[in-house]
C-alpha cells in the first residue's frame, strides 16, 4: 500500500526528470557548456578550458545543489505544515515562519554576524521558531474549523515581519544590499562552503520529517481522531514544526525568502499520487527540487547577463495558483 | 491518567467514572458525572443540544482533560488507541485520501512504519468495509463523498480499530434511514457477538429504545437519569427535560414506541 510498483516508477521518473534538468541547468548561462564538456571535466579535468572547469564546479553546480537543497527542504516542509494545520494552503512561508527566519537573519547582519559561519543560521532560527511559537499557540486556540483564521493570521504576521526587515534596512543603509537579499530570495552567492552546513541539515531534517508521516496522515483527519488513534496531538505537531522549522531556517539563512514553493508542490504532487504523506512527501521533496532549479535557471537566463531574483519568478508562478486553490477550495464547500 | 481497579474485572465493568467535572473558566460544562460501563452492553446518550454529551465521550477519551474526578480501568493499557475508537461528531477530510486509506487509519495503532500493515490488518478493513457497506467505494476519494458515505467510512475506521469500548457521537445523524438503522443492527449485533460495550449520542429516541440497553440522559452537564430507555423515558420525563409531549403506544406486535405530539410546548 505504501510503496507500489506504481509509486516507484513514478519516483523513478522524477529522479530522470532531476537529473536531465540538472544537466540542462549547468550548461546554460553566459557561458555555454556542453554535454561532452561535463563529462570531460568529470574524467580528464586537465584537457579542459580553465574558465568552464571554474564555471562548472564553482558557480553552476553549487547552485543547481542549492536550489535543490532548498526545494526539497521547503516542498517536505510544506507538505507537513498542510497536513498539521488540515489546510491544503499553508506552508512555512504563509504562515510567516520564512518571514521570522529573514527578521532573524537580518538582526544578525546588523549585529556584525555575518562573518561568523553560524551567527545567521542560529539568528534566522531563532526568529522562525518564535513566529512558529506564535502560530502553535493560535492553531490550538482557535477552533478546529476555523483553519482558515490562522491562514489570515500567518499572512498578517508574515506582512509585519517583512515590513520589520524594510524597517531595518531603511534604517542600516550600510547593510542594504546584503539585507535586501532576504526579501527578493536567490541563489547566486551560494558556493560550497554555503552547501556543507546546508546538504546535513536539510538531508537529516527531511530524513526526520519522514519518519512522522504516518502521524502527518493521522493530524489531517483533525485532532480528536489523531487522539483516539494514539498520537500526542501537541507533541508530535510541536516535533513535526520545529524540525520544518530548522530546514526552512537554514535554507532562509543562505538563499533568502522563497515563497510558494512549499504550497504549490505538495499540492500538486498529491493530485498525481494522493494525500498519504508516507507516499507524498519523498516525491514532494524531489520536485521541490526541481521546481527550484528550473525556476532558478529562468532566473538566470531570461535577462542575460542581467539576473532576476528567484523569489520572484516562484511568486508569479505561486500566487495565481494560490488565488487557483482558494477557488477550487471554496466551490468544493458550497 | 486513567486509574486501574482490578475489581472492576469481577462485575464485568470496562470503564468507571467517578464525579467528572469540566470546566471552561468558571462554567461547568459537566458536574461530577459518574456512571460505569459493562462488558457487552449498548449504552446510548441522548440529551439536548449543548447538555454535555459530546464533552462527556470526550473527557472519557482523556481528549479532553477532566477538572476533576477519575477514570478506572480493569488494567493498565499500553496504547490507549487499542482500548477505545472513536467516532467524532465531524471529522474533517480536506486531503484526497481513498476510502480505504481512511479505514486503514484504524489499523495503524498496530502496525510500524516499517513492516507495513500485515495480513490481519487488511483483513480488518476489508471487513470493516464489508459490514459499513462501502465495499464500492473504497478506492474512491473521502472528499468526493456524501455526507453519509463519509460518515460510513469513519465508522468503518473505528470499526476496523477492533478496539474493545467504541465511543460514537452522532453517528447516523447524516446517514438516511436505511442506512441509519444498517449501522445500528450492525453495533448491535457487535455488542452481542463480541462482547464489546459501545457507548453513542442519538437523537432519536425511538432508535435509543429499539437498539439500546441503557440510556443516560444528559442535562445541563448532569446523568440526569440513566436505565432501560422504556422505563427511563416516561412522559414526565421528556416533558420535562426535552420539552415535548409524548406517550408510549404498543405496535401490532406488542412492540412499545414512543409517539410525540406536534404542538407547540411553551415554557
Ligand atoms: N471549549 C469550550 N469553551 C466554552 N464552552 C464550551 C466548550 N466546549 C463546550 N462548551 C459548551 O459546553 C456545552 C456542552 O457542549 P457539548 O458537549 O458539545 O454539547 P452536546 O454535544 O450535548 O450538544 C455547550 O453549551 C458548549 O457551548
Ligand atoms: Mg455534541
Amino acid at each position: 500500500m505504501i510503496s507500489s510498483a506504481n509509486y516507484n516508477w513514478k519516483v523513478a521518473i522524477s529522479l530522470v526528470v532531476l537529473l536531465l534538468l540538472s544537466f540542462v541547468a549547468i550548461s546554460v548561462g553566459p557561458t555555454k557548456i556542453t554535454i561532452t564538456q561535463i563529462w570531460m571535466s568529470v574524467t580528464q579535468s586537465q584537457d579542459v578550458d580553465f574558465g568552464i572547469t571554474q564555471t562548472l564546479w564553482q558557480l553552476r553546480l553549487p547552485r543547481i545543489v542549492m536550489a535543490l537543497l532548498a526545494g526539497m527542504a521547503l516542498s517536505a516542509s510544506g507538505g507537513a505544515f498542510q497536513s498539521v494545520f488540515r489546510n491544503p494552503m499553508s506552508d512555512p512561508y504563509v504562515l510567516g515562519i520564512s518571514s521570522g527566519a529573514s527578521v532573524g537573519a537580518a538582526i544578525a547582519i546588523i549585529l556584525g554576524l555575518n562573518s561568523q559561519l553560524l551567527g545567521i543560521p542560529f539568528f534566522a532560527f531563532l526568529g522562525a521558531t518564535s513566529a512558529l511559537a506564535i502560530v502553535y499557540w493560535l492553531a490550538f486556540s482557535l477552533k478546529q474549523s476555523e483553519q482558515n483564521t490562522l491562514l489570515l493570521a500567518g499572512i498578517a504576521m508574515s506582512l509585519m515581519l517583512g515590513a520589520i526587515v524594510s524597517l531595518l534596512l531603511v534604517i542600516n543603509r550600510e547593510q542594504m544590499e546584503s539585507i535586501y537579499f532576504w526579501i527578493l530570495g536567490g541563489f547566486n552567492a551560494v558556493g560550497w562552503q554555503q552547501i556543507y552546513i546546508v546538504g546535513p541539515v536539510v538531508i537529516l531534517s527531511i530524513l526526520l520529517l519522514f519518519n512522522y508521516c504516518k502521524d502527518m496522515n493521522l493530524l489531517s483527519m483533525g485532532n480528536e481522531t489523531a487522539h483516539s488513534l494514539g498520537i500526542n496531538v501537541k507533541q508530535k505537531v510541536a516535533i513535526i514544526l520545529l524540525i520544518s522549522a530548522l530546514s526552512v531556517s537554514i535554507v532562509v539563512s543562505y538563499s533568502g525568502v522563497i515563497g510558494f514553493v512549499g504550497l504549490i508542490v505538495p499540492h500538486m504532487v498529491r493530485f498525481a499520487i494522493g494525500a498519504d504523506n508516507r507516499r507524498l512527501l519523498p516525491l514532494a521533496a524531489i520536485w521541490g527540487g526541481i521546481f527550484l532549479i528550473l525556476a532558478d535557471t529562468i532566473a538566470r537566463t531570461v535577462i542575460q547577463p542581467g539576473e532576476l531574483p528567484v523569489g520572484s519568478i516562484t511568486a508569479l508562478f505561486g500566487a495565481p495558483y494560490f488565488f487557483f486553490i482558494l477557488i477550487k477550495k471554496s466551490r468544493r464547500h458550497v | 491518567m486513567f486509574k486501574i481497579n482490578k475489581e472492576l474485572q469481577e462485575q464485568s465493568i470496562v470503564m468507571e467514572f467517578e464525579e467528572i467535572s469540566f470546566k471552561v473558566g468558571p462554567k461547568k460544562i459537566l458536574k461530577e458525572v459518574s456512571h460505569n460501563l459493562k462488558e457487552g452492553c449498548f449504552y446510548s446518550i441522548a440529551g439536548c443540544n449543548g447538555s454535555g454529551k459530546t464533552t462527556l465521550l470526550q473527557t472519557l477519551l482523556q481528549i479532553k482533560k477532566a477538572s476533576s474526578g477519575k477514570i478506572y480501568l480493569q488494567d493498565k493499557v499500553e496504547n490507549n488507541a487499542h482500548y477505545f475508537s472513536y467516532v467524532p461528531q465531524n471529522t474533517q477530510l480536506e486531503f484526497d485520501f481513498t476510502v480505504e486509506e481512511v479505514v486503514m487509519m484504524g489499523r495503524y495503532p498496530y502496525y510500524s512504519g516499517i513492516t507495513g500493515p500485515g495480513k490481519e490488518d487488511k483483513e480488518k478493513v476489508k471487513q470493516a468495509l464489508k459490514l459499513t457497506d462501502i465495499e464500492h467505494l473504497s478506492k474512491r476519494l473521502v472528499t468526493t463523498l456524501s455526507g453519509g458515505e463519509r460518515q460510513r467510512a469513519i465508522i468503518a475506521r473505528a470499526l476496523a480499530q477492533d478496539t474493545p469500548i467504541m465511543f460514537l457521537d452522532e453517528p447516523v445523524s447524516q446517514l438516511d434511514i436505511y442506512h441509519q438503522l444498517e449501522v445500528l443492527n450492525l453495533l448491535r449485533e457487535i455488542v452481542d457477538t463480541q462482547n464489546k460495550t459501545i457507548v453513542t449520542v442519538l437523537h432519536d429516541l425511538n432508535q435509543v429504545s429499539k437498539f439500546t440497553d441503557e440510556v443516560m440522559v444528559m442535562d445541563n452537564g448532569e446523568i440526569a437519569a440513566y436505565g432501560p430507555p422504556h422505563e427511563v423515558l416516561s412522559p414526565s420525563l421528556l416533558k420535562e427535560i426535552f420539552r415535548v409531549n409524548a406517550e408510549w403506544i404498543y405496535t401490532e406486535d406488542h412492540k412499545p414506541h414512543l409517539v410525540f405530539h406536534y404542538h407547540h410546548n411553551k415554557k
